[in-house]
């Protein structure tokens, strides 16, 4: 039985000792970053698919105009996106879509990561993203948590 | 794309040839395109190279969503994305991101069939839709100039100029353009002008519900209205979408090139050609004789020059 059946969502997180260690500290990796997919591309599947190809050909990030001014990135530039866990490299597209927040009276920037390139396929080879993601499962479900994790961002 | 048996051409391209006319109850027919319902997915586009088997080139990235970034002789339609910040009636600012399909308008009063030199190249069907029937082109691009949307691409390949056919060869056979078919949300969708322009007028309405000051349909006067409309939500201002033209107009070098030009210049050569003819008939032809090579001009006789060239 539900002990509090008030609550919408379970607030842990399943995290095991040694993926634990792997997490970044904020001063290292200071932006936060969220996975997702694009209409254009379904997984890592459609990138084999050339008209998919034709229709998104190259991996990108996100980042908000404030973020890409500070870190001196101008859109269309190459940037690495690194984690703890390792790094990828992409177009830069600056975009207001993605805006600067403040949290909690925190300035908080985000870095936006679609996830459907890959080493292979019709596409351009690009990297994947899960190499940054963190080892991270819903306390009930264990579903992977690949939609805040924090990274860095610089230019390539 | 070639002409097809079941469609009454209405205009062919430098012919002055009245085309057939066996058919007298068609219905001129509309894509509407409702930029506000649109997503933004890219499945027209896919279903633009499935069908016409069109296949361009794995392009790159340049820092936007637009892929192919242009239209080329392969991709007859693209998605242009702009962000633009709309100022509230409160003063404050909404980002807004405007999705708009490319592709030809389908003029009623096209330019390309007007500026286009070669027979039977550009064609307007009687139900409106306007065809690049590519055997007969010639490559020459006036169709470019000609076209106020900047849509028709000159392939590389072939030297021959390549747009939307509005999936002639489906609609012929009583089919929806492709793309209208696989739109997901209902953006994208054909029928006659008629029925498209009072769908549109529904949405218009409905988006002035939605609180949008001056939504509209673009359904241009400037080029006789197009086979293309759109559901703009911001109709006064179509410049925001990727510079859709407010007032399009066919260059007027057309007008006078093709209007004026042309006529004057018939004439022109028509009138040389009679001139002749009676000055013939009247002075006859140029005759020479030898007083007139005797004659000394103080310049070596011509046929002497010619004399010194043979030997």
């Amino acid at each position: 039985m539900n002990a509090n059946p008030k609550a919408r969502a379970n607030p842990a997180a399943r995290v095991f000792k040694g993926d634990l260690e792997a997490f970044g500290k904020p001063a290292e990796f200071p932006y936060v970053a969220t996975s997702y997919r694009l209409t254009e591309h379904f997984h890592y599947w459609t990138k084999n698919v050339l008209s998919n190809a034709i229709i998104q050909p190259q991996q990108f990030v996100e980042l908000s105009p404030e973020l890409a001014k500070d870190k001196g990135i101008a859109n269309g530039d190459m940037v690495k996106v690194s984690s703890n866990r390792g790094f990828i490299k992409a177009v830069a597209m600056v975009t207001p879509r993605i805006p600067r927040l403040t949290v909690d009276g925190r300035t908080v920037d985000t870095v936006g990561l679609p996830n459907h390139w890959g080493f292979v396929g019709l596409a351009k080879p690009g990297y994947l993203v899960n190499t940054l993601t963190p080892f991270v499962g819903d306390a009930n479900t264990q579903t992977p948590e690949y939609k805040s994790f924090t990274v860095n961002i610089e230019r390539a | 794309m070639s002409s097809l048996q079941s469609l009454d051409i209405a205009a062919r391209s430098a012919t002055t040839k009245p085309t057939p006319q066996a058919r007298q109850h068609v219905t001129e027919v509309a894509k509407l395109i409702d930029v506000s319902s649109c997503i933004g997915c890219k499945a027209c586009q896919v279903a633009c190279m499935q069908w016409n088997d069109l296949r361009d080139e794995v392009g790159v990235n340049v820092g936007q969503y637009d892929n192919p970034s242009d239209l080329t002789p392969q991709s007859w339609t693209v998605m242009r994305y702009a962000e633009v910040q709309m100022k509230q009636p409160d003063e404050s600012t909404r980002l807004e991101w405007l999705i708009r399909k490319d592709g030809c308008m389908h003029c009623e009063d096209p330019g390309c069939l007007k500026a286009c030199p070669a027979p039977g190249a550009i064609v307007k069907y009687t139900n409106g839709i306007v065809d690049f029937i590519s055997e007969h082109c010639i490559g020459c691009g006036y169709c470019v100039s000609g076209c106020p949307f900047d849509i028709p691409r000159i392939s590389r390949t072939d030297n021959r100029a390549y747009k939307c056919s509005l999936c002639s060869d489906r609609v012929a056979v009583g089919l929806e353009p492709a793309c209208a078919k696989v739109c997901p949300t209902g953006a994208i969708r054909f029928g006659s002008k008629e029925d498209m322009l009072e769908f549109g007028a529904q949405r218009v309405a409905e988006l002035k519900e939605r609180g949008y000051a001056q939504p509209a349909v673009y359904d241009p006067a400037g080029v006789g209205g197009t086979h293309v409309v759109y559901v703009l939500q911001h109709g006064d201002q179509p410049g925001l979408y990727n510079d859709l033209p407010a007032d399009p107009t066919i260059s007027p070098l057309v007008a006078l090139w093709k209007g004026i030009t042309k006529p004057l210049a018939t004439a022109a050569m028509i009138g040389a050609a009679v001139v002749g003819f009676f000055h013939y008939v009247k002075v006859g032809p140029l005759e020479t004789d030898e007083t007139d090579d005797d004659a000394d001009d103080g310049r070596p006789r011509r046929r002497d020059e010619d004399r010194v060239r043979g030997e």
